[in-house]
């Protein structure tokens, strides 16, 4: 049976540190404003307790990319492990993909005036190797499921800022941060 | 202000369409068009239609690989726009050459498939942006307002060159003034529904109104809209002077209206 | 290099680590052929990998693996046989090839007309060194000794054989030094009264803690190696505590999160004892076998201190505080880790002195897992060979004379007799990052010449006359170990050096060369030498039995990196404290020595002035390690500008909106910068995030006045800054 890769994000364990993303940019040598992975910051009382609370993303894999469909030379493949892969040689730039995807995953890079976006390292993982982001996280925040196989428990796939997932059905799961005791003086 | 090519391929594409169908409509109907007039308005609109494709093409990072753009025809609508409106402007070629030999059957013939394909590029065109990722552009009222520019600029353009070579027969101030009611009554739908709409779509409404632009485009219209209205009945206002300052009033509004449409195009 | 050992494996970068997970180990099913790109050879060239250390003062201090290829390095990540860097850096660390091939970077020695002006001219080495030496032997003429020249060299990088800079120094004679930490001075002092030395547990040892208070420290930012390890420790049910007057990333991620009012630390501390003795939950065996002065402690507690008080004066309830105080005295073992953070207020050493009464007294210290952890310096015992050369013949004065580091443009424009006439500065950035910006700005006015060894064009090149221009770890070779874990890690040489940079040692060696020149005799420091064989020179018997290693070079062919043997991992296992008594101290003579109140008492914390009544603190930023890192364009591209942290609250009385521009003032200075509303503060706080100074005028110091911490003097030779006692108004912009 095919599988359905895509992304487990621990939120209880995102410290928000960035590292994720800088180093998929330092291993793909991604020019300096290039993100294809992104840390966001969430609302602060998002767990109920005011706490300092992080999502790490990059491409969602979606069951149904909308980018594939907006994409006018058909650069965007999904493949049957769910991964969906943008062809650079193929891209003309027209950044529809970007305009067209829900979370504004495909970024346009203007020194090679293509589209740029998460290719779910599969030329590693193709050779057994995790995804640089999965690997490179200090705190082992970021995992691979094969959603077919496993519906790790107490994983959703809807968070508040993440945009309608019925849209373009992402693979893209998170555990929530569970709030701790606090005891403040404001 | 990056999407400004796609705002100018946009409208000027609209508006060759939209003339293309009202001169091949007036020559089939009325055949009071003369062969040189016909050949200048022809003319005039392939090179309109032209420069739209030469625009869009800035918006390409790689403009020379433009020609890929058809290959995923089976799902992109953009695909699709870009065949459909390529086959527009080699049909729009095609039929300039009929009226340069002259041959009204196959002009007329040509100019009938060639509306049709211009409004399968007009439609494949709305359906491009009608997408959930931008709930401001997510609407029925995207296809309404694509279509529209086309009506209210192209018989404009058509009707202003025929006052200038002195061959206008038909009243392009009713015409005109249907497609203005129509389009006030789509801007209206517009904002009522990015109103109620997601918080994206609210906030695309509000900042396109929070902008002077918003009120120049809004201002040139009711202008326009106020100098057809009297001429419809008045004879004398239907001249080529009119018509010119009217279409310019409404070229103006309808490229700040596109203008605001890709700027406050809010992902979700 | 690591031919042997990687040359062989897949040309992908960074490390292999076979995904056991979800049977990834096999090729997936591909699409269908032709569209999806193949994964191509990222080179036809060679690829090499080598052995780095980050040097950056972090409690991580990383063993790095270097990727290079056809001579350029195209990725940099941890070590996977460290099993504390665990093959993954931070994100200051991932980073790094930017911090090579940043187009900022400085590349030849320049020379600056007029300080401050912007008007650099490139100059030779030979010329930098001419200029310099010329300069040494005519303050050494005019003066008659080299004392009015000034090193100020710190922590930017801790590589061993950077202490070279110190080494060609006192090869020149006696020199004026700048003096003690900014970092951990009275926590250092306090422990050393209560134990005879600062030492700390392990940080791997959080997994084997029952229970762990992570009092004032938030190594989500500073650490994120050991945050593992703390995250690994809750998951499996150990209890994490934060104890911190701000909602840190650590906070949020506690089980319990206490909001303290800021410097009333100690008051918890000691509320939390007078509970744990009125319910006789401390360890009595444990105190009366290895302490002195129990008992006049225990009176003092009972005569001064009530859960009650502790109450009021720390903001914490008091059923909160009884209840951590069972917790923890009821956990075996217990793990606090004290932050540098907590005891940058003038009574910062009290304060740890308090807490680290709290340890002793349950008995957590000498436990594997337990500890009152803040700092240790058990591995650093290199040869430091760089430093033994000795000042030559005809020296005038008779030892090096101090300024505090921590105060140093007031020390320095103090300083007479003679004055202060050139600098020296090398891996520290003292116009960005010491208080009173304004004073260090005069006393570098004074100067005849400031000589500043830098990566990057940042405030106190901008304010020198000459910059030499350093290589990164990655361009020159050394050493490395932690003042928080156990490992030693080696830094190999993985590129040849960019443009014409230099490492502090070269730069000795050359400089020692040019004074010899002019002036035969002037400067002991060697004038030639393999930085491969002073590297070597550093590992002495007791270092390499420790480290279980033969040599540099072996241990740079087996893996990089080498953790110390388990005799020291747990702090005072033997229970053999460094003290005069040789027992944990509760009443310390040697703090009376120095005029401190023998037992750890409850001091007083600074008041807020009148007209300045909110504290403005500024602790360690995500993005850096002081003023590195953050002016990456890559962390920039995140992050680009500096902000106010300000809660609703406070905001709402000041009429401030979210993103407003806000300007904070005191009797220092002042500075205008956006505000981000928050509740992660409180209300009587506002807190700025420290050493930025790409693209702004100002430094999180312009407010900071020099205002002392209370310890210091005793093992770091002078008392640190109370940075975080800074007082200040806000108002809209
Ligand atoms: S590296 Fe891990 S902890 Fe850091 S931001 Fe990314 S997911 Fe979160
Ligand atoms: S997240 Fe966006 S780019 Fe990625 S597959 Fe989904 S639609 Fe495409
Ligand atoms: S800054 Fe610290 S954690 Fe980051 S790479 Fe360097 S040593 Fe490691």
């Amino acid at each position: 049976m095919a599988k359905k890769l895509g992304f487990l994000v621990n939120i209880e364990r995102c410290i928000g540190c960035h590292a994720c993303e800088i180093s998929c940019k330092s291993f793909y040598q991604l020019e300096p404003n290039m993100r294809r992975r992104r840390v966001q910051e969430l609302p602060e009382d998002v767990v109920g307790t005011p706490v300092r609370a992080f999502v790490s993303t990059a491409c969602n894999h979606c069951d149904d990319p909308a980018c594939k469909k907006a994409c006018p030379v058909g650069a965007y493949t999904k493949r049957e492990d769910g991964i969906v892969v943008h062809n650079q040689d193929l891209c003309i730039g027209c950044q529809m993909c970007g305009k067209a995807c829900p979370y504004s995953v495909p970024m346009f890079n203007p020194v090679k005036k293509k589209m740029d976006k998460c290719s779910m390292c599969y030329d590693r993982l193709d050779v057994g190797q995790l995804p640089i982001c999965v690997e490179k996280c200090p705190l082992e925040a970021i995992q691979i499921v094969d959603y077919n196989e496993v519906q790790p428990a107490n994983a959703v796939s809807e968070i508040p800022t993440f945009a309608d997932t019925s849209i373009t059905h992402p693979t893209t799961h998170f555990i929530l941060h569970k709030p701790g005791k606090q005891s403040r003086r404001f | 202000m990056h999407d400004l090519p796609l705002v100018i391929f946009t409208v000027l594409s609209q508006l060759a369409i939209g003339g293309f169908v009202t001169l091949w409509w007036f020559d089939r109907k009325n055949k009071t068009i003369t062969r040189s007039t016909g050949l200048i308005i022809s003319c005039s609109l392939v090179v309109l239609g032209g420069i739209a494709v030469l625009v869009s093409l800035f918006h390409l990072g790689q403009p020379f690989a433009a020609y890929r753009a058809i290959l995923n025809i089976k799902v992109s609508w953009l695909s699709r726009e870009v065949t459909f409106y390529g086959g527009f402007v080699g049909l729009s070629v095609l039929y300039t050459w009929f009226w340069l030999k002259d041959m009204p059957a196959r002009r007329s013939l040509i100019g009938g498939i060639a509306t049709i394909i211009g409004a399968i590029a007009i439609f494949s065109s709305a359906k491009i942006y009608m997408i959930p990722a931008i709930p401001a552009w997510n609407s029925v009222t995207t296809m309404f307002a694509f279509f529209l520019t086309s009506i209210i600029l192209g018989p404009l353009f058509v009707g202003l060159l025929l006052a200038f070579r002195g061959e206008l027969s038909v009243n392009i101030s009713r015409i005109s003034i249907f497609s203005l009611i129509a389009a006030a009554i789509v801007m209206i739908l517009y904002f009522s529904s990015l109103q109620s709409g997601l918080p994206q779509a609210v906030e695309a409404a509000r900042l396109t109104t929070h902008h002077f632009i918003f009120w120049i485009r809004l201002f040139t219209f009711v202008i326009a809209f106020a100098i057809l209205s009297l001429s419809i009945k008045n004879k004398a206002m239907c001249n080529a002077k009119i018509y010119s300052f009217v279409f310019v009033l409404l070229f103006i509004s309808e490229f700040l209206a596109r203008f605001q449409f890709y700027e406050t195009a809010n992902h979700l | 290099m690591l031919t042997e050992n990687f040359s062989r494996r897949t040309f992908l970068k960074g490390s292999a680590s076979l995904s056991a997970l979800l049977g990834l180990g096999v090729a997936t099913s591909q699409a269908p052929k032709g569209l999806i790109p193949k994964a191509q050879a990222k080179s036809n060239g060679k690829v090499e990998q080598f052995y780095n250390a980050c040097p950056r003062n972090c409690y991580d201090t990383c063993s790095i693996v270097t990727t290079v290829e056809d001579g350029r390095i195209t990725f940099i990540t941890g070590n996977e046989k460290n099993t504390y860097t665990k093959g993954r850096l931070c994100v200051k660390g991932n980073t790094y090839p930017r911090v090579v091939y940043s187009p900022d970077r400085i590349k030849y020695p320049m020379r600056q007309k007029g300080r401050g002006s912007g008007n650099w001219e490139r100059i030779s080495w030979d010329e930098a060194y001419t200029i310099i030496a010329k300069k040494i032997l005519a303050i050494k003429k005019e003066y008659g000794s080299t004392l009015p020249i000034c090193l100020n060299k710190y922590s930017g990088n801790f590589n061993i054989l950077n202490y070279a800079t110190e080494g060609m120094l006192s090869s020149i004679g006696y020199t004026t030094r700048a003096q003690g930490t900014p970092c951990d001075p009275a926590g250092s002092d306090a422990q050393g009264f209560d134990m005879g030395a600062p030492y700390n547990n392990d940080p791997e040892q959080f997994l084997d803690a029952d229970y762990i208070i992570l009092w004032g420290a938030n190594p989500a930012w500073t650490s994120a190696h050991s945050m593992y390890f703390i995250e690994q420790a809750k998951e499996r049910g150990t209890k994490l505590v934060v104890i911190d007057p701000l909602i840190t990333q650590t906070a949020s991620k506690a089980d319990e999160y206490i909001q303290v009012k800021a410097s009333t630390d100690g008051a918890l501390a000691l509320g939390m004892i007078r509970y744990i003795l009125d319910h006789q939950l401390y360890d009595k065996n444990w105190v009366s076998q290895n302490s002195i002065g129990f008992n006049e402690f225990f009176s003092y507690v009972k005569k001064n201190i009530t859960v009650e008080w502790a109450a009021e004066k720390t903001g914490v309830p008091k059923p909160v505080i009884e209840r951590i105080a069972r917790e923890y005295a009821t956990a075996k073992p217990a793990n606090i880790w004290i932050g540098f953070g907590m005891q940058r207020h003038v009574n910062g050493g009290a304060m740890v002195r308090a807490i680290d009464a709290l340890a002793a007294i349950t008995g957590n210290i000498g436990k594997k897992g337990g500890g009152v952890n803040y700092i240790g310096e058990e591995t650093w015992g290199f040869n430091y060979s760089t430093m033994g050369f000795g000042a030559p013949e005809g020296s005038g004065g008779e030892a090096d004379r101090y300024v505090n580091m921590n105060n140093f443009g007031a020390q320095v424009l103090d300083a007479n007799d003679p004055p202060i006439k050139m600098m020296w500065i090398a891996c520290r950035n003292p116009m960005a990052q010491d208080p009173e910006p304004t004073v260090v700005k005069k006393a570098f006015d004074q100067m005849d010449l400031i000589v500043t060894a830098d990566l990057y064009m940042n405030k106190t090149v901008e304010y020198s006359d000459i910059v030499l221009p350093v290589t990164t770890p990655f361009e020159s070779v050394g050493v490395n170990v932690s003042y928080w874990h156990y490992w030693m890690n080696v830094n190999e040489q993985a590129i040849k050096p960019l443009y014409e940079t230099k490492s502090d040692l070269e730069i000795a060696m050359g400089l020692s060369k040019k004074l010899n020149q002019l002036k035969p005799g002037s400067c002991t420091f060697p004038v030639t030498g393999d930085p491969l064989d002073w590297v070597e020179k550093e590992m002495n018997d007791d270092i390499k039995a420790l480290f279980n290693v033969k040599s540099w070079d072996d241990l740079r062919k087996n893996g990089g990196t080498a953790k110390a043997n388990e005799s020291i991992t747990v702090a005072w296992k033997d229970l053999k404290f460094r003290t005069p008594s040789g027992k944990y101290e509760f009443y310390s003579k040697t703090a009376a020595e120095y005029g401190h109140h023998p037992l750890p008492i409850f001091t007083e914390e600074y008041k807020a002035p009148k007209e300045y009544p909110i504290r403005c603190m500024s602790p360690h930023w995500k993005f850096g390690i002081h003023s590195q890192f953050q002016h990456q364009d890559w962390l920039m591209a995140i992050q680009a500008h500096p902000f106010l942290e300000i809660h609703p609250d406070l905001a709402k009385k000041k009429s401030i909106r979210d993103q407003d521009m806000v300007k904070i003032i005191n009797e220092t200075g002042y500075m205008t910068l956006p505000a981000k509303i928050t509740k992660m503060v409180p209300a009587d706080t506002v807190v700025m995030y420290e050493g930025w100074w790409k693209g702004v005028n100002y430094t999180e110091n312009f407010t900071v006045k020099a205002l002392q911490e209370d310890m210091g003097e005793h093992l770091k030779g002078q008392r640190g800054i109370a940075f975080h006692d800074n007082f200040v108004n806000i108002e809209k912009a």
